[in-house]
């Protein structure tokens, strides 16, 4: 698949996420699978369009990778240097009227996929996030 | 796929219906809805999901606004969550604070 260049606002969302559903689809994916892999990376495209580039104008770029056994989902942005393992986990007991908002996102991300991989590449100025799906040759279904 | 949000009030109960895709970029209709919910009178707030197709925590964020603006004397009810949503919604604990109904039935709620 040809990588993925979209500009860094909530207006990417839905092709950011068709672009993900499509590889999922070439990767032979499940449903769930596929839904989780989609939700990995808007949460964290979310993030870096709300909070990386709150205060300047940048871009995502996406590239896919698929191999044998697995799919692989890299996204980069030049936004604000941000590690979403450095977030603390929000306390999920917690009555949603004593909650507070953040953290879910990044939460739900790393934990949505098979492996998260967060890296700062210093010679770019930018923030990678690598997404991981195992692909399951024996047990995939038409991705709705 | 589109996202859609579309509020009822009836009987103190406001009942808004979700349908399509709710994320970042769609979060702020829905959370306009329970503004305005927030203005009546309401008991309960029942949230209507067979339609939705997909949840994110921008969907989640709203719920705790829709909490912590109606306060804990009103009710949440989420009916017929579709798996995958569903999924999101427990494992992130909101389940402890709403109730997740297969179908809504108002008589049956009025006892429980």
């Amino acid at each position: 698949m040809e990588p993925l260049k979209i500009p860094g606002n909530l207006n990417s969302l839905t092709e950011i996420k068709e672009y993900v559903r499509t590889a999922a689809k070439k990767a032979k994916l499940n449903g769930k699978a596929c839904y989780k892999l989609v939700l990995a990376v808007d949460e964290i495209a979310t993030n870096a369009i709300n909070y990386g580039y709150a205060d300047c104008i940048g871009d995502l770029y996406l590239y896919v990778y698929i191999n044998q056994k697995s799919l692989i989902i890299i996204m980069e942005d030049s936004g604000v240097r941000f590690d979403p393992f450095k977030l603390d986990i929000p306390d999920f007991n917690q009555p949603l009227e004593e909650r507070k908002i953040g953290g879910i996102g990044v939460y739900l991300a790393i934990h949505s996929v098979d492996k998260f991989i967060y890296k700062w590449v210093e010679k770019l100025n930018c923030n990678r996030n690598i997404f991981i799906m195992c692909r399951n040759q024996y047990n995939c279904s038409t991705i709705p | 796929m589109a996202f859609n949000a579309t509020l009822e009030i009836k009987n103190n109960i406001a009942q808004i219906n979700l349908s399509g895709e709710l994320d970042a970029s769609t979060a702020q209709l829905f959370r306009n809805e329970v503004e305005a919910a927030a203005t009546q009178n309401i008991k309960r707030l029942v949230l209507f999901m067979q339609d939705l197709k997909y949840l994110s925590s921008a969907g989640l964020r709203v719920l705790i606004f829709a909490k912590q603006k109606m306060g804990t004397a009103v009710d949440i009810y989420i009916v017929g969550a579709q798996e995958m949503v569903k999924d999101t919604i427990e494992h992130t604990g909101f389940h402890y604070s709403v109730a997740m109904l297969d179908e809504y039935d108002e008589a049956e709620i009025k006892h429980v």
